[in-house]
């Protein structure tokens, strides 16, 4: 079976409280917490990225943050201090940022659809697994995407 | 997907109008019914508090819609930049015309020819104060909102001493450990202030990046309804 090319998605609110961890491959379910400990690391590296105080770009893409076994992560941090931090596995593959890039723009839409609900307060660790909005359109886009 | 339309939006702002209206006569029928408060003015303040808080919910969710297209926004300053330039114009119609800051952490905003009042009475004095009051909810929580969004947790002042322009003095936290006078406020960040000297404050044009208050949300505590909570930040000069 050829792999999935996506490895997980986390999204981290702004005080780098875990909001969404969704593995991609359903059967590496039991490596969740080694994709845990790696979110946490990529925090760590999305902070030290940005408050660097010499960073010329304003963008909100933050790009590759490290390479670790096969496992490549990229993240984006939003103007709201959201984070979101995708996974992908790259030793078969080719990755292009570019189309990371646009990946991870797409999730930041959607997440910014769910997270307008009128109906929905705060966010919290639960908002964004209960909406049935992020989660279809999430699994949509991972489809399509690996299918490419 | 936010669609910018330049065409004018009769239906919408007449229907955001009317809606605004009839909740703030909600708002008063539902104070009326408070029978366990003391003064007039607590009352007012019971009663409305769920008025801030709608437009809280709205200046949050607005600012999160007009953030996605947008590179970073980092100091205070470009927030509250963000927030008269592309926010004001669109709720309320027409641009801030003015923004002065005091260099501690305290914005005024005014907004002369508010156009909620526009074609309100003619009252002057207390009369006043009691007609506008009540709406003047709405805008502060919008503003809080707008602020949390950002991981700011502000405090919002909302004065209207003449008839129709209208002063909102937005608070940041104090970066420093001292707890200041804000602190010892009440839990409901706005009320009406009857004496003009409150706008006295050390006033200078905004320039440099001496106001930034916080941090990229480490250590923020943006607990809405508690915008006073003394955090300890670090500085970003």
């Amino acid at each position: 079976m050829v792999k999935l090319r996506l490895v997980f998605l986390a999204i981290a609110g702004p005080k780098n409280e875990q909001l969404y961890l969704e593995v991609f491959d359903s059967l590496e379910k039991s490596l969740l917490s080694k994709y845990q400990y790696l979110s946490e690391l990529s925090l760590d590296v999305i902070q030290d990225l940005v408050q660097n105080p010499e960073r010329t770009s304003n963008d909100c893409f933050l790009g590759l943050l490290g390479v670790e076994e096969d496992i490549s992560t990229y993240a984006f941090c939003s103007n709201t201090n959201v984070k979101f931090i995708l996974a992908v596995r790259s030793s078969d593959f080719v990755v292009r940022e570019s189309e990371i890039r646009q990946l991870l723009r797409r999730i930041y839409t959607i997440h910014t659809h769910a997270v307008c609900n009128p109906f929905s307060l705060e966010l919290t660790p639960d908002t964004l697994k209960q909406s049935l909005y992020f989660n279809e359109t999430l699994q949509q886009l991972s489809l399509d995407w690996n299918n490419q | 997907m936010i669609v910018h339309q330049q065409l004018p939006m009769s239906v919408n702002l007449a229907s955001f109008d009317f809606l605004l209206i009839e909740m703030v006569h909600m708002a008063k029928r539902l104070s009326e019914k408070q029978e366990t408060v003391v003064s007039n003015d607590e009352r007012m303040e019971k009663g409305y508090s769920f008025l801030e808080n709608i437009g809280f919910q709205v200046g949050r969710k607005l600012a999160e819609r007009l953030l996605l297209t947008r590179n970073r926004i980092v100091e205070s300053i470009d927030v509250m930049r963000f927030l008269c330039r592309e926010l004001w114009p669109i709720v309320f119609r027409k641009q801030l015309d003015n923004l002065k800051t005091n260099r501690k952490g305290t914005f005024v905003i005014t907004d002369n020819y508010f156009f909620w009042f526009s074609k309100m009475t003619a009252a002057t004095g207390t009369e006043m104060k009691e007609y506008t009051t009540p709406y003047l909810y709405f805008p502060s929580g919008f503003i809080r909102g707008v602020m949390h969004t950002f991981g700011y947790p502000v405090q919002v002042i909302a004065q209207c001493p003449n008839l129709p322009t209208c002063i909102f003095q937005v608070r940041f936290p104090q970066p420093s450990n001292v707890p200041t006078t804000e602190n010892a406020a009440s839990n409901q960040p706005s009320e009406s202030a009857q004496s003009v000297s409150q706008q006295n404050t050390d006033l200078s044009r905004i320039s440099g990046r001496s106001l930034s208050s916080t941090t990229l949300g480490v250590n923020n505590t943006p607990s809405p309804l508690n915008p006073t909570n003394p955090s300890h930040p670090e500085e970003t000069s």
